[in-house]
């Protein structure tokens, strides 16, 4: 028992750092009867799995660590696995699966006074109402969950939730908002020590700096986002970053290498499984192929994403609308992804 | 426990406009549905068993509803008065065109007769100023345009619009209202608290591409004054949405 708590906490620490394949690494070394055995080595384990992109032994793991957390009445570690159980399905496109989830784990948190998932949970709700174009609802729910992460001292937490306001901000066309949250986040992310998270914040600001047509910005903010995958290796969200990356190419007229960097997101996102990824990509190429007159490529493109939609079936069916920015909330949350993919300068 | 289930019947064409659909790629069809409540207490046993099962609402009386539109092109029911598809054959669905120009704000609004005589109630509006590109044509010019089609289904409250695939540059905007169910938006015969929970937790607007597709809700901004749902629509179909940008908390 005092050896699984060293070990716990030696995986909770590299979580804490975003390293997630050293928690793959050092968990995974283990016995399997350790990890089954003990619903917090699962859930790390589990959690540190599906962040890396590898849902289905990510699940396996969560779902253990549920099981074992209610057969020895460990509340915290419920709640926290209920979470992450939902964070798989709202990465995956699954939203009502996710509210489900989220909305579980946070009656079980709140009954147990876990601030910190109090916080998970109000932070990922508030992404679904996002995604559901109830952008007040989302900045209310995102509040809540700084104020939560606050009390619990999870910083990580902080920086996920202004990186989210950002992202409404940035929708509605309130790029100063936008940045200025974006700035928190990053700012919070670094002081955290989280590394994945100083990516993606970093990332999202890259976005923001693209938006307001400030592409030099933006490519320091890739810069140093590379910088931190140059140590800490992370597939899929090397892919993410090349996305954002070809919206910078893009907007600085270099048309053939921004097309060639979707196409490389698109064959990555593939073989990482990632629908969405893949299908983002893929509008951002076929929107570029058309304004440069490109028409036939962008129709083949457009057979391809339709052939390849269909297979994905219901589950990343139940996704497919675009949420991003419009001049107003009633605009729902589609025109600047909109204006974004389609590199328009106007 | 509330479990309410529907089936979605998909608009049946006339033979033209078939032909059209089949030139213009699958039929995008938006819906006011009600999602399905589950009672599940414990986690959800797999995936699949949590896919949305929808319930269309249905027009108030039972039977099928009169329109009006309101710059709509004249139909062949006379006189632009919004009356039946083309041909004025069918008598399960409406059509109603109109041409949206690129670079001009061009909108079409129809009304539906409610339940006390009253046709000045407004049951959609569909705004276009920035249609971009068509399937088959490519990118338009300012100034160019595109043919229109808005097709209500009259037993749910349901409508398609085409060409599949147009998209716009500055997104549509679109205003769908569900006051024709008359408050009964289980379809009980009664209206109650069911009803108002209804309204406010489960309601939502809906769309599939064609019947061996999902149904997925859309992003939309609802307005209980209006009993009202608008959204913006970048494009008529192939929607998809990334979460990969947004920080997730594990």
């Amino acid at each position: 028992m005092h050896t699984s708590s060293r070990v716990v906490d030696k995986a909770r620490e590299l979580a804490a750092a975003g390293r997630h394949l050293e928690v793959v690494k050092y968990l995974g070394g283990r016995a399997g009867s350790e990890l089954a055995e003990s619903p917090s080595l699962a859930l790390l384990y589990g959690t540190a799995q599906a962040r890396l992109g590898r849902h289905a032994e990510g699940l396996r793991w969560l779902d253990v660590a549920l099981d074992q957390a209610r057969k020895l009445d460990e509340q915290a570690v419920e709640g926290h696995a209920l979470n992450a159980r939902g964070a798989v399905a709202l990465v995956s496109g699954r939203i009502d699966e996710a509210a489900d989830y989220f909305t579980q784990a946070l009656m079980v948190a709140s009954r147990d006074g876990d601030d910190a998932t109090v916080g998970r949970c109000s932070n990922n709700l508030g992404i679904i109402s996002n995604l559901r174009g109830r952008h007040a609802e989302a900045i209310g729910s995102w509040n809540i969950a700084v104020a939560a992460f606050d009390r619990a001292g999870w910083q990580q937490g902080v920086a996920e939730c202004h990186h989210n306001l950002g992202i409404t901000y940035r929708e509605q066309g309130e790029f100063d908002r936008a940045l200025a949250e974006a700035d928190e986040a990053v700012a919070t992310a670094e002081a955290s020590g989280d590394r994945t998270l100083s990516a993606l914040t970093l990332r999202g600001r890259a976005e923001i700096r693209v938006a307001r047509g400030e592409p030099e910005l933006a490519r320091r903010d890739l810069d140093r986002v590379r910088e931190i995958r140059s140590q800490d290796p992370n597939p899929v969200g090397e892919a993410e970053d090349l996305r954002v990356a070809a919206s910078v190419l893009a907007a600085e007229g270099q048309t053939a290498a921004a097309v060639g960097a979707l196409r490389e997101v698109i064959g990555r996102a593939e073989s990482h499984g990632r629908p969405q990824l893949q299908a983002e990509a893929s509008r951002d190429l076929g929107a570029l192929l058309r304004r440069t007159g490109r028409n036939a490529e962008a129709r083949r493109l457009r057979g391809r994403r339709r052939r390849s939609s269909l297979n994905w079936g219901p589950k990343a069916k139940s996704a497919r609308w675009p949420v991003r920015a419009g001049t107003t909330i009633s605009r729902a949350s589609c025109a600047g992804r909109w204006r974004r993919s389609t590199w328009r300068s106007s | 426990m509330l479990q309410l289930r529907g089936s979605l019947v998909r608009t049946s064409m006339d033979s033209e406009n078939r032909m059209s659909v089949r030139r213009c790629l699958i039929p995008l069809a938006l819906a006011l549905l009600v999602a399905r409540c589950s009672d599940n207490i414990g986690p959800p046993a797999a995936p699949a068993a949590l896919t949305p099962v929808p319930h269309v609402l249905r027009w108030a009386g039972g039977t099928p509803p009169s329109f009006t539109a309101i710059g709509a092109l004249p139909g062949r029911g006379g006189q632009g008065r919004f009356l039946s598809a083309p041909g004025g054959l069918s008598l399960n669905q409406y059509v109603a065109t109109f041409w949206a120009v690129r670079g001009e704000a061009r909108s079409v609004q129809i009304n539906y007769k409610s339940s006390t005589g009253d046709t000045s109630s407004q049951f959609l509006r569909l705004t276009t100023v920035d249609p971009a590109f068509v399937p088959g044509r490519g990118e338009l010019a300012p100034g160019d345009s595109v043919l229109i089609t808005v097709t209500i289904d009259t037993s749910s409250v349901k409508v398609s619009l085409e060409p599949t695939g147009l998209l716009f540059g500055d997104p549509a905007q679109l205003q769908i209202s569900y006051g024709g169910a008359d408050g009964d938006l289980n379809g009980d015969g009664v209206v109650d608290s069911t009803d108002a929970q209804i309204e406010s937790q489960l309601l939502g607007l809906w769309y599939r591409e064609g019947t061996d597709s999902a149904w997925a809700k859309i992003a939309a901004v609802q307005s209980l004054s209006d009993k009202s749902f608008m959204s913006a629509l970048p494009h008529f179909s192939e929607y998809e949405v990334s979460f990969s940008e947004y920080g997730v908390s594990w």
